[in-house]
């Protein structure tokens, strides 16, 4: 008896269907998981006094669950091409595949995108966060608590070897003017 | 009965959607932040229906239709972002 009498058609349908069910309920499994995180992560967001940023924040991480669980139901649909029977179902397969590759594209991008977008306002301060976040805390709002806006740049030594400042002798310079050749009326 | 699991699961997602959506607009005052938040979470709903076999026709119509409105939308909402951020 010949392997392929011995494990028959029916057989390898069996058990690559039973593969699909597994992998397929993976894939909605990490869907659904990644929504429940996203849904409480959000619900201690907006208890949390925050601003704008978490809610980006909360829409890439659904998004890199969708995608990973998009990965794991295209693997499904991959084997499930194996013992696809009729037309009509390699066509709802077919159309089921494009659907989840379109979205994986996609999400992938919009990810990206931002990603990017997270991080430049990040570098910039996020000024709208920051609003929010002066609103939500009347202390912070006034001078004496907010801290400085920003650090002057390390300044390097003037040319003639003299300390930043002058010394004791003359007023401090305003900041921002440290990289600048000293006025002429304090030259030796 | 796994069809039944995962229409349950997708029901319980779209109604954490429309609650998602729901709050954050009424805490952020943005549209655009809560119409994505809600596009995602039907985008995973959509998703969760399309997890069972033998598929249908109108499940996959309809995440279909969820998914080319979620991306219209997302193209019309970077762009209002961007004519923002000028």
């Amino acid at each position: 008896m010949s392997l392929a009498e011995g494990f028959g058609e029916h057989n390898l349908e069996d058990v690559v269907n039973v593969l699909v069910q597994v992998v397929e309920a993976a894939g909605a499994l990490i869907i659904f998981i990644g929504a429940v995180i996203a849904f409480v992560r959000f619900a201690r967001a907006a208890v949390r006094p925050a601003g704008l940023d978490p809610f980006a924040r909360l829409r890439l991480n659904l998004g890199r669950y969708l995608v990973l669980g998009l990965e794991f139901q295209l693997a499904a649909d991959i084997l499930r091409t194996a013992v696809a029977p009729n037309f009509t179902e390699l066509a709802q397969l077919a159309a089921i595949a494009a659907i989840r590759t379109a979205l994986n594209f996609f999400l992938g991008r919009e990810i990206k995108e931002e990603t990017d977008l997270v991080r430049a306002d990040q570098a910039a301060g996020s000024p709208v966060a920051a609003a929010s976040a002066a609103a939500s805390s009347p202390a912070a709002s006034s001078p004496a608590a907010s801290p400085p806006a920003a650090s002057p740049p390390a300044a390097s030594p003037p040319a003639d070897g003299r300390a930043e400042g002058g010394g004791s002798t003359g007023p401090a310079r305003p900041p921002g003017t440290a990289g600048r050749p000293p006025p002429p009326g304090r030259e030796p | 009965m796994i069809t039944a699991v995962t229409d349950d699961a997708a029901l319980i997602v779209t109604a954490g959607g429309l609650l998602t959506a729901a709050v954050a607009l009424a805490r952020t005052r943005r549209a655009s932040m809560a119409v994505a938040l809600l596009l995602d979470f039907l985008a995973a709903a959509a998703l969760l229906r399309l997890a069972v076999s033998p598929p249908s026709w109108p499940a996959i119509g309809a995440a279909a239709v969820v998914i080319v409105i979620r991306q219209l939308a997302s193209r019309a909402l970077a762009a209002a972002r961007a004519v923002r951020h000028r």
